[in-house]
């Protein structure tokens, strides 16, 4: 119940002058009862694909389906599908409990189950205190758990979120984070979540798919998604990536193009690659014998780390991460020069 | 706040005086001779409120004030329904356009359209009479109707209509639960304000009105030829008090919908 498959989705906008493509093909399958995150930059189209998926547009071309039956004919109101709005969309001549019954209202539901029922969605949400106020008398905060509640009310299978939390301030999206974990495992219901928060995407989803201009780079673990980026873009979205540009030399071994060797795992036999390291696998060492060296040019502070930024003859300065232990480390002068050590599974070589 | 009073000549406080003398002055007077005892309308004897009962116990009157009553109603009702449709069927279209050509009628000099009204009248045949007035009317309720729900319309967020389907309402339970409702303080607004002008409206009525199908301000009109009485201030003053409640009303709903 609730495992949605898409397949080369495709969906173009007439926009003023040219043509907008929206989504290119789109294909991904989604597990039943998965917290499922679309992650990526503003205009790639996740809010579209939720809007196919829901209803309330229609695929130029490409299947929907939700448990092997065909969406893309079936209307919104038809669909055992409910959407959270970015910005909510609650009615506002409506009491919060008259949203959320509003759903049980229209499939039919009982006056008296439907109050009971409605109670019951306000108080997994944790606001069956204000049932009686106007939307427009609530908190931002307060508003979303009324949307969330509104759509958990009438049991769907599954449940499409599209970027919920932005509006709210980081404590209380920490709070709606956790929240929301609690819900999905409380209901079992598919979570299709839309962020352009690279950190709440690692921390909420079972699987994320990352997307740009209208694609699906990859899809996979938040672990995956880190740790063996397939693509120049996704390693550069999510968290820090340090790109370094070479030429295969010989089995596991790259020349880089600033000066330097280092081994990286999974190479073809020849030709260039583009490697991504991420700045905390990597270690200072002593310049002297180093795979790759380069001239400190900065180090910042950020608290638990620090991170210091070298040349190593590229157009992009190369970032080291260092933990900052008790009894701490004595910080590199900018000016000097160090090593970098790099593990030969830190450098990933990348597409793109 | 100061940058713009440094915008503004100073000593201006009693020309402001001078402007709501100018607006309001004759009203004020019409009110005031309403209540004269004389039976001269221009020479003050003394409070009476005779003639508000002269008024009423006028036959004539009253039939007037029926048939605007009658007229305004049914206009502002029509012209109301119609404004709604129309504001509907062009949702989403682009708006400048559109609104030139609604709100032209509004511009175009009311004898022109009285003249207009009366020719096409004329030309099909329809016998004039309280129906005629009531089909000139509805026309130009409708652009008075259509503004204040177009208004309504435009400003409400498209994604309710979205939430509505997606919480299983078909198009038609979705408009009647959340697109009506909202909309419901513009429909009020508009037909209060089509109301109102209805019933003000001489020139257009004075074209189109047949025998027997005589409104208010027609009569009033009659009246005064025989020359300015006590009564014709008194009916004057009450249809001021209907016209100013309704119009404070509509802009009331108005203004509690967009809070
Ligand atoms: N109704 C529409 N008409 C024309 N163009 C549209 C329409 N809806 C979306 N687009 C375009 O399609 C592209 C994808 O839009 P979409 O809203 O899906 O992006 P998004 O990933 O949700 O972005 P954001 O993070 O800013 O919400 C954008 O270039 C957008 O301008
Ligand atoms: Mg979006």
């Amino acid at each position: 119940m609730g495992a949605i498959t898409i397949r080369d989705v495709t969906r173009r906008f007439a926009g003023e002058g040219q043509a907008v493509l929206a989504l290119d093909g789109v294909s991904l399958d989604i597990d039943e009862g998965a917290f499922f995150t679309l992650l990526g930059p503003s205009g790639c189209g996740k809010t579209t694909l939720l809007r196919i998926i829901a209803g309330f547009e229609r695929p130029d071309r490409g299947a929907v389906r939700l448990d092997g039956a065909d969406l893309v004919d079936l209307p919104p109101w038809r669909r055992p599908v409910n959407t959270v709005f970015q910005s909510y969309a609650l009615f506002p001549h409506m009491s919060v409990l008259g949203n959320v019954a509003f759903g049980l209202e229209m499939q039919g539901v009982a006056a008296a189950l439907r109050g009971e029922r409605a109670r019951e969605a306000l108080r997994l949400v944790r606001l069956e205190d204000l049932a009686g106020r106007r939307p427009a008398q609530l908190s931002g905060g307060q508003q979303q758990r009324v949307a969330l509640a509104r759509a958990l009310a009438v049991r769907p299978k599954v449940l499409l979120l599209d970027e919920p939390l932005s509006a709210l301030d980081l404590k209380l999206r920490k709070e709606m984070q956790l929240e929301l974990k609690r819900l999905k495992a409380a209901t079992g219901i598919t979570f299709v979540f839309v962020t352009h928060d690279q950190e709440e995407a690692l921390t909420m989803s079972d699987r994320i798919a990352v997307m740009e201009g209208g694609h699906v780079l990859q899809v996979g673990s938040p672990r995956e998604i880190y740790e063996e980026p397939a693509h120049r873009f996704v390693a550069g979205f999510i968290g820090e990536t340090n790109f370094l540009e070479g030429e295969v030399a010989g089995e596991g071994v790259v020349r880089l193009k600033g000066g330097g060797r280092i081994a990286a795992a999974g190479l073809p036999a020849s030709g260039s690659v583009t490697l991504a390291v991420r700045p905390e696998r990597v270690a200072l060492v002593a310049a002297e014998g180093a795979q790759l060296r380069g001239r400190v040019l900065q180090v910042v502070y950020i608290g638990t780390d620090s991170t210091v930024m070298l040349d190593t003859g590229t157009d992009e300065p190369f970032t080291v991460r260092v933990q900052n232990r008790e009894g701490g480390w004595q910080p590199p002068s900018p000016g000097s020069t160090v090593g970098v050590a790099v593990p030969a599974d830190a450098a990933r070589v990348v597409a793109g | 706040m100061t940058d713009a009073h440094a915008l503004v000549p100073r000593g201006l406080g009693p020309v402001a005086v001078l402007f709501f003398a100018f607006l309001y002055l004759p009203i004020l007077i019409l009110l005031v001779l309403s209540f004269n005892a004389n039976e001269q309308a221009t020479i003050w004897t003394g409070f009476s409120t005779a003639w508000y009962g002269r008024v009423l116990g006028n036959g004539d009157i009253l039939k007037a004030a029926g048939n605007s009553l009658t007229v305004a109603a049914s206009a502002s009702l029509m012209g109301t329904a119609l404004a709604l449709l129309a504001a509907l069927g062009l949702k989403g279209r682009s708006s400048r356009p559109l609104m030139a050509l609604v709100s032209l009628p509004l511009l175009v000099p009311e004898i022109v359209t009285a003249v207009a009204s009366l020719l096409l009248f004329v030309l099909i045949g329809l016998p004039l009479g309280l129906a005629t007035v009531v089909l000139a009317h509805t026309v130009f309720c409708i652009p008075f109707a259509f503004l204040p729900i177009r208004a309504r319309l435009q400003g409400m967020d498209p994604l309710l209509g979205d939430a509505a389907h997606d919480l299983y309402a078909t198009p038609l339970r979705a408009f009647l639960r959340v697109t009506l409702p909202l909309l419901w303080p513009g429909i009020l607004s508009g037909l209060m304000l089509a109301f109102i002008i209805s019933l003000d409206d001489f020139v257009i009525t004075y074209f189109v009105a047949g025998a027997g199908a005589t409104t208010l301000p027609v009569y009033i009109f009659g009246m005064i030829r025989i020359g300015v009485t006590p009564e014709v201030n008194a009916v004057s003053a009450m249809m001021l008090v209907v016209s100013i409640a309704f119009v404070t009303l509509s802009w009331i709903v108005a203004r509690r919908g967009s809070a």
